[in-house]
């Protein structure tokens, strides 16, 4: 009899249910029309899709529909409360991954490491390969193992992680003689329990990227890496970067981005700033934007700090050319960094010992690198990316080619067809 | 009764023909309601008679609608982006300095100053898009393809390298370049969106809308906030 | 429109139930099918076209018929073959000509035109359903429905438009004329919505991206554990996908005033293939056994005849499930157990113990789904090769084991809710406590919330049965 009236009971509580559920879909229907359309989404670094155009073909296409529904979906009432809870309760059913990001231990995020794309990988080193046996320039090559590798240990149980470092030697292998190769990964090994990497953006610390300068001097040609001491400034410690708004985890950890600057500047500006003076950096500088035609006296740009992407501290991020001046006069000459991202930190250990240094991110860059070359006065080439961007690298190639192309006289063929 | 001036055939005049017809039209109308009225079997077989017929007509037209185009690829970006096209001879006498920049510099590269002179020109070039005419070389870099495989290619890409803004229209010289072209076309988009990925919102933004369409023997492919309205100028001079 | 979809959740739902509720009675069917009609435009614009043409023929054909069947029985005949022959001619058409065409110029000297056509969303639903119409009015099971929004109400109903249950005519003609809506019945069908969305969007779709995940893998470089993942994957996706999607039609249904019969009754509990059938898309099996098996003779024939009726079903099931060989294929496999079962095996089977029985039943079925969900029969060949250790292949590696600890505990309550005892735990669980309302509404409240969660960031939401 108890039976009979529990399961009634429980009868009654299912139809309660079910009118909570109705009237609260209507709750949060009329929320989403009420509440204004938001743009950017700073938990997922992306814009928000808006109120898409209604036109005859677009409708009969679909894609009103479906740029509707992402409309519907962005704008969702509320929506970055449901996109951890949706995290949180994946993450208690013991799932570590989430888009291509494994939630490894002590609140560490990993960029899942990619497998290369074997044409464009062949494309780049053919063309890389071409550029050193066409020219005298001194060649470097420096491809940092990510921290999915060096700091395996932490990946969460099982992840079928790829194996980066197999892929790391078949480049150097497959490179050219004539190319320095730069091996940072004894180095970063080394140094695994320091804090080389960030727990929440895919980048170097300023302190991996200084011990990978320390290993690659002697190659470049710089004798005493360590004459110049550092200070050191953490200019935030909330930052949150890629992999946190790729994944969606809840946040564990918060990374602090360090400024390093030479022990002498950091006296002398603190001594001019109570005298109320200027003062001399050892190295002067002037950074060119060449796209964007703007300068800068500053290898930072502070702003960057106030958004998301607080990684863009350096240099403001990416760009297709950067040119960085200075009043040394180091016996060097100027050197061409073919770069992604990780080299932001690590150009200003670079600093004192170049005459002038070019940063060319092939992504953007559409220019002539033979021209770029002979009006720059280039006598070293560095290239300096991380092992998942440059295995995944669509665009060196194309920017190498015309210089390859040239040099082996296709080039009146090429420039026809306009 | 009958008889006099009222009777039927005596009332017959000059006009009364086409009175006539109507009123042969009419009793034909008349005929044809009553029979669908009291044959119920007629009236079905009637009625799915031009169901049938809708329907081929339908499916006809609905195959039929991919048909492609006569005109040439130049001719149909004429219309979509007219204020793009490189102007031949005229314009270089009105302002020599802007638009001779523009049509040397609307060739490789895009480079500075580009963007300073198209400002300025903004009354003479029209809209300023933030796309310039391309060429060969360029459709070859990012596409992989070769633009003389086809009838007809009309590209125009970003001016900045930091903009995404872009337009393609092919004219296939034959139907089983579609799916090539497409690929890669949608190679681009992909490339481009992991280039700006975590550094460009607003270009993933644009390029999450990117129009990738093949309509009979031309492809289309646009990013831009105006992607729709080009797409239907595409349309439309079809 | 899908219905684990925010736009149909907080769009589409809640204005139609309004205007539905608010309705007076004889606008209640309008209101419906207007509505359907937008809910089906939505997902195909152009193809809403062909729909409302088969609603209009069909119901015209109704008519002709029962007029002719007044005459006598051979000229409704006629008109009955016609209503098929272009029924059955759509759907061939737009699902088979590719399938066909391609198939032919193999062996054909000269070649067929290709014709790019897209298949239309549930038009192998929706033809069923006008076909089970006419052949009831025909044999005189049903009244004809002169009324024509009624009739279109039947065919474009958005519940059961897309993805089932194919609802035969005759089990729906009294509840079309007239249908009580009480309060219970609604909050039953929500609570019966949200299980469905709960089977479709927290388990169907989580383990459906672990089976595409791996199913990527090379089957080269596969583990014997992988591809045991990949098809134990499968096996629970298609299930809730398909379960959960019916759950949801059903519930929509309540909500309206409509019940329709279940679709699903745990399958998975099946100590054979035969009693799987019986509990697998019922619908499906119900619709096939009443218009084509026993009009055939079904069992009450000889032997001969028998197997024939069954190989005939079984090629129809397979293929209207897709149009490929792998396909046809699986269905024949089924056609080719469930007659060995019926005419020998199912005798010993039955003396067996529970748990082998449904061991057999289980492998069985999952064997089943290899051919059902590979492209083609090679590509099922290599992996049940692995999966039951054929070939240089590792008993398990990071990548399966990997994925199987991720999704460990997602499993295990899949397994409690493959069968009733989840379901009945569940309610024990809740009686447990001090107010069994209270707490039951606690529970399904929670589940709502999760799925909300789940989609709002959709970025994967697969519907396996969808373009059927």
């Amino acid at each position: 009899m108890q039976r009979e009236k529990d399961k009634k009971k429980l009868k009654k509580g299912e139809i309660l249910a079910g009118w909570i559920v109705i009237i609260l879909i209507f709750v949060i229907t009329v929320a989403n029309i009420v509440l204004p359309d938001r743009d950017f989404s700073e938990k997922e670094n992306r814009m928000l899709a808006q109120r898409p155009e209604l036109s005859v073909t677009s409708l009969f296409d679909g894609r009103f529909m479906s740029h509707s529904e992402s409309w519907l979906s962005d704008q969702f009432a509320l929506r970055d409360l449901w996109i951890s809870v949706r995290s949180r309760f994946q993450l208690l059913m013991g799932k570590n991954d989430s888009n291509g990001v494994y939630r490894g231990e002590r609140g560490y995020l990993f960029q899942a490491p990619s497998e290369p794309d074997e044409e464009h990988l062949s494309a780049n080193i053919e063309a890389i390969n071409a550029l050193a046996e066409n020219t005298d320039l001194r060649i470097f090559m420096m491809v940092t193992p990510t921290a999915a590798n060096i700091l395996s240990e932490y990946l969460p149980a099982f992840a079928p992680v790829t194996d980066q470092n197999e892929y790391l030697t078949a480049l150097k292998e497959k490179i050219s003689s004539n190319i320095q190769y730069i091996d940072l990964y004894d180095t970063l090994k080394e140094h695994e329990s320091d804090y080389i990497y960030y727990y929440t953006d895919h980048h170097w610390t300023t302190k991996g990227a200084y011990y990978a300068f320390l290993t690659a001097a002697p190659l470049l040609g710089i004798q005493n890496p360590e004459e110049i001491s550092y200070a050191r400034y953490a200019v935030t410690d909330s930052f949150a970067g890629t992999l946190a708004s790729r994944s969606g985890f809840p946040l564990k950890k918060e990374d602090t981005i360090e400024i390093w600057v030479p022990e002498e500047d950091a006296a002398a500006a603190e001594s001019s700033q109570e005298d109320g003076g200027t003062y001399q950096p050892s190295v002067r500088y002037v950074v060119d934007y060449v796209e964007e035609e703007k300068k800068s006296a500053d290898l930072y740009d502070s702003e960057k700090l106030e958004g998301a992407d607080k990684y863009a501290v350096f240099f403001g991020g990416n760009y297709p050319q950067i040119r960085i001046t200075t009043t040394n006069d180091s016996g060097r000459g100027t050197l061409l960094i073919f770069k992604d991202s990780y080299a932001n930190c690590f150009v200003p250990f670079l600093l004192p010992y170049y005459d002038e240094i070019v940063m060319i991110d092939p992504r953007y860059y559409y220019g002539d690198i033979s021209e770029l070359i002979s009006t720059e006065k280039i006598t070293n080439i560095l290239f300096l990316y991380n092992a998942d961007t440059f295995f995944e690298d669509t665009s060196l190639a194309d920017v190498l080619a015309p210089q390859s192309a040239e040099q082996t006289g296709v080039q009146a063929e090429e420039q026809t067809g306009e | 009764m009958y008889g006099g001036p009222y009777e039927k055939g005596a009332m017959k005049k000059r006009g009364d023909g086409m009175k006539d017809g109507i009123k042969k039209i009419r009793d034909r109308i008349y005929a044809f309601t009553d029979i669908m009225k009291t044959d119920i079997l007629f009236r079905y077989n009637f009625i799915k008679a031009v169901l049938i017929i809708s329907l081929i007509v339908f499916v006809v037209f609905l195959l039929g609608g991919n048909t492609g185009s006569s005109r040439s690829a130049e001719e149909i970006a004429e219309s979509v982006v007219p204020h793009l096209m490189q102007t031949q001879q005229s314009g270089t006498e009105e302002a020599p300095d802007g638009q001779e920049q523009e049509t040397a510099g609307a060739a490789e590269g895009g480079q500075d100053g580009q963007t300073e002179e198209d400002a300025e020109n903004g009354g003479d070039t029209g809209v300023f898009d933030g796309m310039g005419q391309a060429t060969a070389l360029d459709f070859k870099r990012i596409f992989g393809l070769n633009a003389e495989d086809y009838e007809g290619v009309e590209y125009f890409k970003p001016i900045s390298q930091m903009d995404v803004e872009e337009l393609l229209i092919v004219r296939l010289a034959s139907d089983d370049q579609a799916e090539a072209l497409e690929e890669a076309v949608e190679e681009r988009v992909d490339s481009q969106k992991t280039s700006f990925d975590g550094y460009g919102a607003a270009q993933c933004a644009l390029l999450e809308k990117a129009i990738v369409k093949t309509r009979g023997n031309f492809l289309f492919y646009c990013v831009s906030p105006d992607a729709e309205q080009y797409y239907q100028a595409f349309l439309d001079a079809m | 429109m899908v219905f684990s979809s925010i736009i149909f959740i907080f769009a589409f739902l809640p204005i139609t139930l309004l205007l539905y509720y608010i309705a007076p009675e004889i606008l209640k069917n309008p209101v419906l099918l207007i509505f359907s009609l937008i809910f089906y435009a939505w997902g195909e614009p152009v193809y809403v076209v062909l729909m409302i043409f088969s609603i209009i023929f069909n119901y015209v054909m109704g008519l002709d018929i029962q007029e002719r069947l007044k005459i006598g029985k051979q000229t409704a005949k006629r008109s009955l073959i016609f209503t098929i022959v272009v029924d059955i001619g759509l759907l061939g058409f737009f699902k088979y000509y590719g399938f066909v065409s391609s198939n032919l110029n193999a062996v054909l000297p000269f070649s067929l035109p290709e014709i790019d056509v897209t298949l239309p969303v549930g038009i192998s639903f929706y033809t069923f359903q006008t076909l089970s119409y006419v052949i009831d009015v025909y044999r005189g099971e049903t009244k004809v429905q002169k009324n024509i929004i009624a009739f279109g109400t039947y065919v474009t109903m958005f519940p059961q438009l897309i993805a089932g249950p194919i609802v035969q005519y005759k089990d729906i003609d009294e509840q079309l004329r007239n249908r009580s809506l009480s309060g219970d019945q609604i909050g039953e069908g929500a609570v019966q919505f949200i299980r469905g969305l709960t089977k479709k969007v927290i388990f169907a779709n989580t383990i459906g991206s672990v089976f595409s995940t791996l199913s990527a893998q090379s089957i080269d470089e596969m583990s014997v554990l992988s591809a045991w993942m990949i098809c134990i994957a499968y096996t629970f996706q298609i299930y809730f996908d398909f379960g959960g999607y019916s759950d949801m039609a059903l519930g929509l249904g309540k909500m309206l005033g409509f019940r329709f019969l279940p679709n699903f009754d745990y399958p998975y509990v099946s100590l054979s293939a035969t009693e799987f059938w019986r509990r697998w898309h019922i619908s499906l099996g119900t619709w096939f056994r009443e218009y084509v098996y026993i009009p055939l003779g079904g069992s009450y024939v000889n032997p001969a005849r028998h197997i024939r009726n069954m190989f005939v079903v079984w090629l129809c099931t397979g293929l209207w499930h897709g149009a490929d060989w792998n396909f046809v294929f699986w269905g024949l496999y089924y056609g080719v157990i469930l007659t060995v079962e019926k005419y020998f095996l199912l005798k010993y089977l039955e003396k067996t113990p529970r748990i082998v029985q449904h061991v057999y039943a289980l492998l069985i079925v999952m064997i089943g789904w290899v051919f059902f969900s590979s492209p083609d029969l090679g590509t099922a060949g290599s992996l049940l090769g692995v999966m039951f250790g054929f070939g240089e292949h590792a008993l398990a590696d990071s990548t399966g084991l990997y994925y199987l600890t991720s999704n460990l505990l997602l499993i295990g309550v899949m397994i409690l809710a493959s069968g009733p005892i989840l379901h009945r735990a569940l309610d024990r669980f809740i009686v447990l406590f001090r107010y069994p309302k209270a707490a039951a509404t606690v529970c399904y409240l929670a589940m709502f919330l999760l799925c909300i969660a789940f989609l709002v960031n959709e970025t994967y939401n697969p519907f396996l049965y969808f373009r059927f």
